[in-house]
């Protein structure tokens, strides 16, 4: 959907013939970014009157530049090249009917679970009128398996902590110093809720490349992958983004 | 390490053994609304296969009266009638719309996708709000990939067309389930066909 023309068609060519796994970890992440655009849309569609309506409703809050950049680019998505609103609001009902999980599983045989976790099978829902998506969860729900997933996996989740510690970049620091004093706590809960989808967090990438099997290539854009994955023994490659 | 895999792979709905389509095959594999024409039986058999409330699952066929006894009065018939013309005209313009497809799927010239990317999008449109809501996606989702993907894009395979001939084969049925209908879109992106445009990153300051 985004990147320059080779990045997309190089991957699109990795991934040809299928068979490749992922994590619902990435999938959690997925429909957090896509789920929160195209329910504003929906919104967004019930008042506009033509294509420039939508265009000033959807960027009309302040965003960073990576996230207005990433909304906008989603909403020309789902919107097409249609300037009937009719077309764009029957598309987006079947994008959050189906179309995004059909998107997310394209070219995946396996969506790797190890945490179990509850956040994914969320859908979007109308309340007050209001179409919405519930993309974070808390400690105190029980949703998922995620704390028993870090207990099988303390050593090279540690691992990985020290590896991002090390790094020259501050964001894969802050990474790693948060895995590592959240896994140093002694309590049950200590990894879930925002110590988990938060960011930085440990259910995103230090959780990704621990589901990753031996023999197996973590392909990616994110260069957090480039400390992880050595310091626990895990083959990637790099995609630039 | 225990974990537990989700495979969520799903294999694409078993693909209608389906012969390449030709327009002559398609015209033939439309649905059909199945007019019980006035013959010689007595007026008790007659108003027995008017009131006929059968869908034949097997093909789209569709019967003029909905589920209700039609009794042989004039107001009854002219409404049933009524009813069956709107479902013909849908029911005609379904079949237009898949000659279409039929069309783009043996076609490697950019014209007759766009072509029949607008008339699928139409029809779509006409579509949305009938019984043939569910149809109506799947002909949006295939005007789209037909949009948005290249003829010449190197990430589609050999036969381009197959995977619109699996659209052609759920549009014959009379009902699309949800899940047949995510296993379309997941063979057209699986495919190399796009369903939208593709957008660069801007690249930040």
């Amino acid at each position: 959907m985004v990147g320059s023309h080779e990045n997309r068609e190089e991957i699109i060519l990795e991934l040809r013939g299928g068979g490749h796994s992922t994590s619902t970890q990435v999938q959690r992440e997925w429909l957090r970014i896509i789920m929160e655009v195209a329910t504003k849309l929906r919104e967004a569609l019930k008042t506009a009157r033509d294509r420039q309506d939508v265009v000033n409703q959807m960027t009309r809050a302040n965003f960073s530049v990576r996230m207005a950049t990433r909304r906008w680019a989603i909403t020309e998505y789902l919107m097409g090249i249609d300037h009937d609103l009719e077309a764009v609001d029957m598309r987006l009902a079947q994008f959050l009917r189906i179309g995004a999980r059909a998107a997310f599983r394209t070219d995946i045989g396996t969506i790797r679970d190890g945490t179990e976790c509850g956040v994914v099978l969320r859908r979007p829902y109308i309340k007050k009128g209001q179409w919405k998506y519930d993309d974070q969860c808390k400690k105190t729900e029980d949703i998922c398996r995620q704390p028993n997933f870090f207990d099988e996996n303390r050593e090279r989740a540690l691992a990985a902590a020290g590896a991002l510690e090390g790094s020259g970049d501050d964001g894969h620091r802050s990474m790693g110093k948060k895995v590592r004093e959240t896994l140093e706590r002694d309590e049950a809960r200590a990894t879930k809720g925002k110590a988990c989808h938060g960011n930085p967090g440990l259910g995103g990438d230090v959780c990704v490349a621990l589901e990753c099997g031996p023999g197996e290539i973590l392909l990616t854009t994110d260069k957090s992958f480039t400390h992880i994955c050595p310091a626990i023994d895990r083959e990637y490659r790099l995609i630039a983004a | 390490m225990t974990s537990a895999v989700l495979d969520n792979r799903r294999e694409a709905p078993a693909q209608r053994d389906e012969p390449e389509a030709t327009l002559g095959e398609a015209r033939e594999a439309v649905p059909s609304l199945a007019v019980r024409e006035a013959t010689a039986e007595p007026a008790q058999a007659r108003s027995e296969t008017v009131a006929a409330p059968v869908r034949n699952l097997a093909r789209f066929e569709v019967s003029p009266s909905a589920t209700e006894p039609t009794k042989i009065d004039g107001e009854s018939v002219s409404v049933s009638l009524a009813a069956a013309s709107s479902s013909s005209n849908r029911n005609s313009r379904l079949r237009g719309a898949m000659v279409e497809l039929s069309r783009a799927s043996g076609s490697t010239d950019s014209g007759d996708w766009l072509d029949a990317a607008s008339r699928l999008k139409r029809d779509a449109l006409a579509f949305r709000r009938t019984t043939l809501s569910r149809h109506a996606d799947v002909l949006l989702a295939l005007s789209d990939a037909l949009t948005f993907t290249n003829p010449t894009d190197r990430s589609l395979p050999d036969d381009a067309g197959k995977v619109l001939r699996h659209g052609l084969a759920l549009l014959r049925e009379p009902y699309i389930n949800e899940s047949e209908e995510e296993g379309l879109l997941v063979d057209l992106m699986s495919n190399g066909w796009k369903l939208g445009p593709a957008v660069e990153n801007a690249r930040e300051g």
